[in-house]
Order: structure tokens, then sequence, then C-alpha cells
């Protein structure tokens, strides 16, 4: 007995020992792609902070990631644009428009898919996700097509059911696994317990996927906020035109280059996104589904 | 309010299972009824049929007299309590209670009074701001009794609801469901797979095994008078020794032979299984309880002494059980032809020996030969065919 835990205490202190030389080095390997991976997606977001707030007369005189004299004349131009402002309220629309559509079809058909077994289930089931392997710009041409056929050429509602059709399967897709995994008795608590179907998911299985309707929701805003292709095939004036197409139309417009009115412009149309980014990050990663069943 | 029938009730899976076979029985109103038997038989899909959650291939169920068949969970004002308890996860304990209630729409004050009178009878009332992954398994199980007890309905359905608390706790939870019962007096079904829960907590039991109904009685009467092979080696701990017996015509009278030992049939045994009296000569099988050995003193008479050899002694405490050599070939109710009446639940070695429970204080020593004297009452005896008790 006492020369095995002589023994085990030294095998302890020799790892002690040589975790205290690895602490460094292990340091070192952690930090150091994590360093160059920020770098990496950051450094040109910061130039283009940086170019931002220069005048445009002084983007390569100063050349300095930190402007010698930082102006917010770029944005108060960019603001003032009319272009932009019409443009950021049909992006506004058209992101929550397809956000909702989204949600509102979503959710029941992938309920019904976690749920019910039908016939051609399986079938059906991968053909909602069929969508997601074309190829955005073959869909350009024929949506153009129809668009024209029925009227709905230029215009956002238009945009907003393709766009929802775009964002189905993958909305689908979350929220069928995300709704397999919420234990089926818990509904069958809420029947006994008096709830009618709508009720139970309405009480039940909603809040507890709110996790998921975030990530959802948040997906489906990025993807309608940052569509170019499809706006470029189904608008043509600024009535239905949304932000990222108007960025590429100021490129043209704006004459000689004018570095710093395109630099705000995009920098003012993430913005928005980096803010919903992080209002909800915290939501998806609380664990809501501890303690349901042990 | 809350008795409930079960009428030729069958229930058959989509994959060709038939889960419950032809079930037919009453619970009285007040009553508590256990049903018992081993994994797969039926009782979770017999229960989940009267709760509204599994539909019913055949047959009827009735609450109060009226058909539910096509009745949804909610119109049938029953409360359930899961083996996984289901908590609400995103609610916390005092909206876990009150969701029953929210779903009747009744708010304000006689919500509050309500939950807080749960939350008092069940001794949960200071853990009501938590939510359930802050609780134990027993303050969780307490949680789920209070969302069944809210609503005060008809009938209360429990699923295994103490399987997942560890052995001590089940004890005491036992305990207070019976006591609970007790003090609502609402019509109960239980189901447990685990005979003394059964036994204590039932004011019947119905025995279950592969879906068809074995036998519904008494705790006592269970134990005392089992109908087939089955429930007599399912009911009593300790299982009762069956085994494979001839009856013959003895020097004094009817008497039954397995192996190379005999017992008197005497006049007690034959008013209790008529049949056995035209046995004679016949193949039966014999069943012998544990507890009905003694070691035998001088007064004991022949016909009820049976001498063999000690093949191991368990000593448990307060008892002690003895396994006795023996060459009559050991009966499960597998062994039994007409199905469904089957599954080796006892067959646990190819050993031939028969279990005597015994008391510690004069123990024999293993390989020792011991007389043992048998109570004659307390023999049972099996068609080997139907495994029915001969009667
Ligand atoms: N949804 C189902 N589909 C097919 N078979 C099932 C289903 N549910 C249960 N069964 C089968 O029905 C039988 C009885 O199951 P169950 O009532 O859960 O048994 P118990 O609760 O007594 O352990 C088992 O053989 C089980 O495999
Ligand atoms: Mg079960």
């Amino acid at each position: 007995m006492v020369p095995d835990i002589q023994n085990s205490q030294e095998k302890l202190a020799r790892f002690r020992r040589w975790s205290w030389f690895a602490g460094p080095l292990r340091k070192i390997i952690i930090w150091l792609p994590l360093t160059m991976l920020v770098l990496w997606t950051l450094g040109p977001f910061l130039i283009s902070a940086s170019v931002s707030f220069k005048e445009p007369a002084h983007v390569f005189s100063d050349a300095s990631l930190i402007p010698d004299d930082p102006t917010l004349n770029a944005y108060a131009r960019t603001i003032d644009r009319p272009g932009f402002q019409r443009a950021l309220w049909n992006s506004v629309v058209i992101a929550f428009g397809s956000l909702i559509l989204t949600l509102v079809v979503g959710v029941p058909a992938a309920y019904a898919f976690a749920r019910y077994r039908f016939r051609g289930r399986h079938l059906l089931l991968m053909f909602s996700l069929l969508p997601m392997l074309v190829p955005k710009v073959g869909l350009m041409f024929p949506l153009f097509l129809l668009a024209v056929k029925v009227g709905g050429f230029d215009s956002r509602i238009f945009m907003i059911l393709v766009f929802t059709g775009m964002l189905l399967p993958l909305a689908v897709w979350l929220l069928v696994g995300f709704f397999q995994a919420i234990p089926r008795e818990l509904e069958e608590a809420a029947a006994v317990d008096g709830a009618t179907q709508f009720a139970a998911i309405r009480t039940i299985i909603l809040p507890l996927s709110i996790p998921a309707l975030l990530t959802v929701a948040v997906l489906a805003f990025r993807e309608a906020w940052n569509e170019f292709e499809l706006v470029l095939a189904l608008t043509q004036t600024a009535n239905s035109r949304t932000l990222p197409y108007e960025l590429y139309l100021m490129q043209d417009a704006t004459g000689l280059a004018d570095y710093p009115i395109q630099n705000a412009f995009a920098l003012l149309t993430i913005v928005p996104l980096i803010l919903v980014y992080l209002r909800i990050e915290r939501y998806v990663a609380e664990g809501l589904l501890s303690g349901a069943v042990k | 309010m809350g008795e409930v029938s079960f009428k030729n009730v069958v229930k058959r899976f989509p994959d060709g299972t038939t889960a419950v076979n032809k079930l037919n029985f009453d619970v009285a109103e007040g009553e508590f009824l256990v049903l018992v038997g081993p994994s797969g038989c039926g009782k979770s899909t017999s229960l989940r049929m009267v709760a509204g959650l599994e539909e019913i291939t055949r047959g009827e169920i009735t609450i109060d007299g009226e058909v539910v068949n096509n009745l949804t969970p909610r119109e049938r004002d029953i409360a359930m309590v899961f083996q996984t308890y289901a908590l609400y996860p995103h609610m916390n304990v005092e909206q876990n209670i009150a969701f029953p209630l929210r779903m009747a729409k009744i708010s304000g004050d006689q919500k509050k009074r309500r939950v807080a009178e749960a939350a008092d009878i069940l001794d949960i009332a200071d853990l009501l701001g938590r939510f359930p992954r802050e609780l134990s398994g027993g303050q969780r199980q307490r949680v789920a009794m209070g969302r069944a007890i809210v609503r005060e309905p008809r009938v209360f359905l429990m699923d295994e609801p103490l399987s997942n608390l560890d052995a001590k706790l089940r004890v005491q939870m036992r305990g207070e469901i019976s006591h609970l019962q007790r003090a609502l007096k609402t019509t109960t079904v239980y189901v447990t797979h685990d005979q003394v829960e059964a036994m204590t907590l039932g004011d019947r039991v119905a025995v279950m095994h592969e879906g068809v109904l074995q036998q519904l009685a008494s705790p006592a009467m269970l134990y005392a008078e089992p109908e087939t092979v089955f429930v007599a080696s399912f009911i009593g701990s300790p299982p009762m020794n069956l085994c494979n017996a001839m009856v013959e015509d003895g020097p004094d009278g009817l008497q039954v032979r397995f192996g190379k030992m005999t017992l008197g049939i005497d006049q007690t045994c034959l008013s209790k299984f008529p049949k056995v009296e035209k046995m004679a000569g016949r193949q039966i099988v014999l069943g012998t309880r544990p507890e009905s050995f003694f070691m035998a003193d001088g007064s004991a008479g022949e016909a009820s002494r049976i001498r063999t050899k000690v093949d191991l002694v368990e000593m448990l405490g307060a008892e002690a059980l003895v396994y006795l050599q023996s060459d009559a070939q050991p009966i499960s109710s597998a062994s039994i032809p007409d199905r469904p009446v089957a599954e080796g639940i006892f067959k646990r070695s190819q050993k031939y020996t028969i279990v005597a429970r015994l008391a510690p204080q004069v123990l024999p020593r293993v390989g020792e030969l011991v007389d043992l004297h048998y109570e004659l009452g307390a023999l049972h005896f099996f068609d080997p065919k139907s495994g029915k008790a001969l009667r």
C-alpha cells in the first residue's frame, strides 16, 4: 500500500512539472492560430472602416490605419442619399417579410415532418431540400420570366415570396431536427393536462424551440439582407432595390471612385446584421432543454 | 366518479405487434388498481389507451359508463404521471403545476389557491420558483404528482412513476403515494414491473403477461391462490418453486412425487384443488412456497416431511435462503406449451434446486442432509399443458 501511494504521488508531481513547462508553449499553440484568424477576418473590415472615416482626397495620402483627422463626412453623405434611404427601407421590408413568412410556413411544415408519419414523408422532405442544391445563378432567368409573367417584376412582395422559397429548405431542415429532439412525452403530458394540439405547440414546442427559431430567423434575415443576384434579376427601379444592389450601382454613379462613401455605405449595410447577431447569441447558447426529462 | 372499464380491448400496432389482447376488467370508483407484469407485457399501452394517447384497435374503454374511444385526452378528464415525469423544462414548478388549470382557463385567485394547496400537500411549497433542472429526482416526482392532483381529475394514471428513483426514495415515495391516494380517494391505475410495489400499493392487482390479463385479485389472493404458473412465478420473492411432479396413490391416500421426494395431499389441499383428486398417475406442475418450509422437529408427520441435501445457504439476516438439492425438473412458465403464458422468469440455473426460506436461528450447513417440514395447505397444483391452477 505505502509504496503505491508514494509512487502515485511522484507521478503526480512529475505531471505537474511537465505541465508547468508545457504551459507557455501550450498558450502559444492555442493563441497563435486564433490571432491569425482574427487578423484574417477583421483585417479587411478594419481597412474598410479606416477608409470610411477619411476624406476622399486623403485615402492614398494618409495610408495609416487610424486616420489623421477622422471625419463622419462619408457617413453623412451616405445617409443623405435618397437611394440609400429607399434601399434601406426596401431591405428592411424584404428581410423581415422573408423572415416572418419563412417562420410562418416553416414551423408548421417542420412540425408535421417531425411528428407525423405520412405517406411520402421521406420523399417530400428530400424534395423540399432540393432547392438548396440548385445554384442561384441558374434560377435568375427562370425567376425573371416568372416574375414578368405574373406581374411580379420589380415588386417587393414577389421578392419576399422568392426569398422565402429559397430559405425554407434550410429552415425546415433545422427545425425538423430540433422538434424531433423534443421528447414526445412533453406534448403527451400537455394533452393529458388538457391542452389542444395547437395549445401544446404554442405553450410547449415553440418556447422550447426559441434557440432554433432564433437561429433560423438570423439566417433568414442575413440571406435576405445580403442577397444580390436575385435582386439584380428581379428589380429595376429604386422602388424595390435593396442595399447590396444600391451599393453596386453607386460604384458607377459616383464617377470618380469615392472610396470613403463606398466603404461607409458597406459598413452601414452590415451594421444591422452585427447588431442582430450580438442580441441573439445569448439566447441560442442557453441550454433550455436541460432538465426536461432525466 | 372515476369508474374505468376495459371491454375486450385489443391493441395492435401497425407493425403487427399485438401489445394488448382482449383485456377485460373494471376499476371501481376510488380504487387503487395496479397493473403489473414484466417489461413489454403491454402495461403502458393499456394505460395510454385510457389516457387517449394510443388508439384502441378493438373493444371499448369506458369512464363512468361513457365510451371514451374517440375522445381526445383533453376530453377525458384524467391526469397522468409519466415515468420520466415529463415536466415542462421552460416553466418553473409553479407554472408546471398550474399548467392544467391554465389549459382549463382557471385563473387568478382560484388558480393561485389550488396550486398552493397541491404544493402544500406534496411539501414542495418552497420550490415553486425553481425550474425542473434545479430539482432532485424525488422533487421532480413530487412536482409531477402536483401537476396531476391540482385539477382534481376523475382518474389518475401513473406509469412506473417511481422507477427513476433510488431504492430508498422509492420506498418513501411509495408510502406517500399510497397515503395521497387514500386521502384523495381518486380512482388510480398504476403501472409497475415491480411486484413488491404492486403488492404494497394495490387494492387489487392485475397481473399481465404478453398482453393477456393473467389474474386480477387482491394482493393476498394473488399470493395465496395464483391462477396460473405465470402468476405463481411472478408474485413472491423468492418466487414459488415450480417443478414437474406426479400425483400418486400412496399408502395413506393421494401423494405427490417430485423427483425422489414425496409429500402427502391432504383434505385441505383437495378442497382447494378439487381437480387433483382425479389426477392420480398423471403429470402435474407442483408449486411450493419457499416460506412454507420449516426445519422439521419431532412432531411433524411423515406425510409433510422431506429429506434432502443442502446445496447452498444465503444468509440475509432476518432470514436465510436455503437451496435444497432436488432431482425434479423445474418448470418456468416458458415450459408451458399453451401460450400465452410464457417467459423464463426464473430459469436461473441448470442445477435443480428448491428454495426454502428459513429462520436463521438453526441453520443447516452446506452438504448436510436435512429433514424439512412443509405446510401441506400451501401446496399448489397446475395443469402442465394450460398452466392453469387445478381448481
Ligand atoms: N409504438 C409502438 N409500435 C410497435 N410496437 C410497440 C409500440 N409501443 C409498444 N410496442 C410493443 O408493445 C408491447 C407492449 O409495450 P408496452 O405497453 O410499452 O410494455 P410495458 O409497458 O408493459 O413494458 C411491446 O412488445 C412493445 O415492443
Ligand atoms: Mg412501460
